[in-house]
């Protein structure tokens, strides 16, 4: 499946600052966006392509912060590199925490940004990959019976079948029968790859 | 008899003796009686005088022939004569009347005569008929009455007018003085009447005058006045205006000379006073700090005081030429005075400007210089009356004044610039990140093999543009760090704002505090200094960002508006969500030296009230409704 061209969004309240970023980011080859404001980015459509947030920390009436905490709560993930005029520490760090990527302080070097920039790009790649094969497994996981959850989550536990068999009252035929239903619909060549695709859902050991 | 005309003559009767005729012709009555009074005989004219026929009288008592009320007492009268008979008139200094048949009464006279007879003694009485006499006397004395009052009347009159009166001779003798003449001098009527009355009660200077002035019109004969102080009996002087007239005969030869003298103290007195008046009032103008002047309409001058003089060391002549302003002022002034004269020719109103008089040293002072109109009922200007002070001292004065004030706005205003420092980093940062980060992405398209042209023009073109931005922002900050004077013209206050907001913004930002102008479009040209009006801006600014460094449970909001004022005002609002100004405090915030802030001067809105103040406005703070202060202030509009 060939991913779509990832696209570089800028919010940045002075000119100067967001019409170069945006310039520097088209010379490498990469698409861009710019906004003067938070509220201009928020009401702009979400394209489904993958990219990053290239984020002024001071924007006027909502800051970048509050931009990063907004797009969290709305579970709109993406990957942050944040820029300002000062080495404000503790805004960095208050920054950091909440998962941005990179913290750049005016005036960087134009590679640091766009290392950044790839950098983060590449993660929103791996993220939203990792979030498509969840989803894929998650609807694996959806077509098995209550029966067969039941059984894959005692297998990924590490239960033996005459175990599993016992403590659901069945014979170990059935319970046989069951495991290679859900080996089949999880797609899982190995009992390692079904405990990693368990991990994944968050699903359980029974104990 | 009251018939004026003549009686006829009588014809003789021939047949009758003289003495007989005698009697019946006499020209008066004669009636004769015996010793008892009765009538024995009577001539023609008893007849006719008394209205009797001679037959009725015979025999009656004589006592018939006056009136009643004497009757009773005549017998005694008649007894008396008979016993002494002479001839003699009845009753002297008596009034005797007649009484005639008809009743009437007329004065008469009689003369009473004795004569014996053979038949006894006989008596005669000639009775004379005395009216007309009587009427004239009475007319005389009539006369005489009304003579002697009139001559006392006038005399009283010219006693009594509040005048002395006098009649001379040719010679100047007095003939007569009236009583006042008299009453004021104390003089005896003897020594009123002598020559030499003049020389005891005339001041001796005016004496010398009156001798002379007389001496003068003697042989002219003309009349003459003049004032002269006379002595009164209480040894003091009074003013009095001498008037003589001459009476001349036919020849015109002086006869008399009619003389007055009217006291004129009073009215001399308020003369001296108004010309004593008029003469401090000289001084007075002479003497006042100020050039005094009276211009006619077309500004020619008509009087200037000593000081005009004595300042600018022009002649009388000069100074009372049109010519003089060019002369004396300051070229630049001039031009002024003469655009101001010529507006305000049309106008008729008053004006003031100042100006630079030279003085006779060579040197300019500053003067104020005022004119107002004098108009005529119709609003016409009649005269223009001008002053000029000097003001020199008083402008060196607002210059110092102007320059502390000057030099502790521009330390005010290093301190804010102090506080905005990171602020205003930022804002050159910005533009100078972006020529940066333009630069090298103008050397990333024109690096390797095939430069994307189009690209790097566009980048340059950006580095090209953020350079000017920060070059702009660079003497923005020059021009509020430097120490400049006041220059004051046409400003734009929206842009003047927008400029230096810019340079608190990433301290308001970071403050938390959002900021929001509210702009009029058609906002009127300001009259102002730009840097002084963005240091009040920038003082407001950082004032309400400070009220609202400790507000956390609502926005912090700072909004700036602008509007036409009412009246020739541009104004300007600061409003911020703060925590407000304590009440109390309220009138102390403009207080130099007072300060909430940690580390604050206390010097900005003091400062920022005597820019806007320095600017023709107003600086206010109000609470507001809800919470937080907004202030408030005006600047003159540009013309």
């Amino acid at each position: 499946m060939p991913e779509p061209d990832a696209i570089v969004l800028v919010v940045d309240d002075d000119v100067s600052v967001r019409e170069a970023l945006g310039g520097l980011i088209r010379s490498a080859g990469l698409r861009v966006e710019t906004f003067a404001s938070a509220q201009e980015f928020l009401a702009h459509p979400r394209t489904d392509a993958p990219g990053c947030l290239v984020l002024d920390m001071r924007l006027p009436d909502l800051s970048g912060l509050d931009l990063q905490k907004r797009l969290a709560e709305i579970d709109l993930e993406i990957p942050i590199v944040f820029i300002t005029g000062h080495g404000d520490v503790p805004t960095a760090v208050q920054a950091m925490k909440a998962g941005a990527l990179e913290f750049l302080t005016k005036p960087f070097a134009d590679r640091d940004l766009l290392d950044a920039i790839q950098r983060a790009i590449k993660r929103d790649r791996a993220a939203r990959r990792h979030q498509a094969r969840i989803s894929q497994l998650h609807a694996r996981y959806q077509s098995l019976t209550p029966r067969e959850r039941e059984v894959m989550e005692r297998v990924v536990s590490g239960l033996l079948n005459k175990q599993i068999a016992a403590e659901l009252g069945k014979s170990v035929i059935t319970v046989k029968a069951h495991r290679g239903q859900v080996m089949h619909k999880m797609q899982a060549g190995s009992l390692a790859d079904l405990v990693r695709m368990s991990d994944m859902l968050g699903i359980r050991r029974a104990k | 008899m009251n018939d004026p005309t003549p009686q006829k003559p009588q014809k003789i009767d021939p047949t009758q003796t003289l003495f007989e005729n005698l009697f019946e012709f006499s020209p008066d009555a004669i009636v004769v009686t015996d010793e008892n009074g009765r009538i024995r005989n009577v001539n023609s004219q008893v007849e006719s005088a008394f209205g009797y026929t001679r037959a009725e009288l015979l025999g009656l008592p004589v006592e018939t022939l006056m009136p009643e009320r004497f009757r009773t007492a005549h017998p005694n009268y008649r007894g008396s004569y008979s016993a002494h008979p002479s001839v003699r008139p009845m009753g002297t200094g008596l009034e005797l009347l007649g009484r005639r048949k008809d009743g009437a009464e007329f004065p008469v006279d009689i003369m009473l005569s004795p004569m014996e007879t053979a038949g006894g003694q006989i008596f005669l009485a000639v009775i004379r008929d005395v009216s007309e006499r009587k009427r004239a006397e009475e007319a005389l004395q009539q006369l005489w009455i009304s003579k002697e009052q009139t001559e006392g009347e006038l005399r009283r009159l010219i006693d009594a007018i509040p005048q002395q009166v006098f009649v001379f001779d040719a010679d100047w003798t007095p003939l007569f003085a009236n009583q006042r003449e008299l009453e004021y001098t104390g003089l005896t009527p003897q020594e009123a009447q002598s020559k030499e009355a003049v020389a005891r009660i005339f001041h001796p200077e005016d004496l010398n005058q009156l001798e002379g002035l007389r001496e003068r019109v003697r042989s002219e004969g003309a009349p003459f006045e003049m004032e002269a102080r006379i002595r009164g009996k209480d040894g003091q002087y009074r003013w009095f205006l001498i008037r003589d007239n001459p009476l001349r005969d036919e020849q015109g030869r002086v006869l008399r000379w009619y003389g007055t003298r009217t006291d004129i103290e009073d009215r001399k007195r308020a003369e001296e006073r108004v010309r004593q008046g008029e003469g401090e009032l000289r001084q007075l103008i002479d003497a006042i700090p100020q050039q005094v002047f009276v211009f006619d309409v077309n500004w020619n001058p008509l009087f200037a005081n000593r000081r005009e003089l004595e300042y600018t060391g022009l002649t009388p002549q000069e100074a009372q030429s049109k010519d003089a302003v060019a002369k004396i002022f300051h070229p630049e002034d001039l031009k002024q005075l003469e655009g101001l004269r010529e507006r305000m020719l049309s106008e008729g109103a008053a004006f003031e400007m100042e100006a630079r008089i030279r003085g006779k040293d060579g040197q300019y002072r500053w003067f104020l210089i005022r004119d107002n109109p004098l108009r005529d009922e119709r609003g016409r200007v009649l005269r223009w009356y001008g002053t000029r002070t000097d003001i020199e001292d008083r402008k060196r004065a607002e210059e110092a004044l102007r320059k502390a004030q000057a030099d502790l706005a521009h330390v005010t205003r290093i301190m804010t610039m102090g506080e905005l420092a990171a602020s205003i980093a930022h804002e050159v940062n910005q533009p100078i990140s972006g020529i940066v980060i333009n630069g090298n992405t103008c050397l990333r398209w024109l690096a390797g093999d095939s430069p994307n042209l189009d690209e790097a023009r566009e980048a340059a073109r950006r580095i090209v543009r953020d350079g000017k931005r920060a070059g702009d922002v660079i003497a923005r900050i020059r021009a509020l760090a430097t120490k400049t004077v006041t220059v004051k013209g046409r400003l734009d206050m929206n842009e003047a704002i927008r400029e230096v907001v810019a340079l608190a913004r990433d301290e308001v930002r970071r403050s938390g505090v959002t900021l929001r102008t509210e702009f009029a479009d058609d906002l009127s040209p300001a009259l102002g200094d730009r840097v002084q009006l963005q240091q009040v801006v920038l003082n407001l600014v950082m004032n309400g960002v400070q009220a609202m460094s400790t507000v956390e449970e609502r926005r912090r909001e700072l909004v700036i508006r602008t509007q036409n004022d009412e009246g020739d005002q541009v104004r300007v609002t600061v409003q911020d969500s703060g925590i407000g100004i304590d009440p109390q405090r309220m009138q102390r915030i403009y207080d130099a030296f007072y300060t909430t802030k940690h580390g604050g001067m206390g010097m900005g809105l003091s400062i920022s009230r005597s820019i806007v103040q320095d600017h023709g406005g107003q600086l206010w703070a109000m609470a507001n409704d809800g919470p937080g202060t907004t202030f408030h202030f005006t600047v003159a509009k540009h013309h």
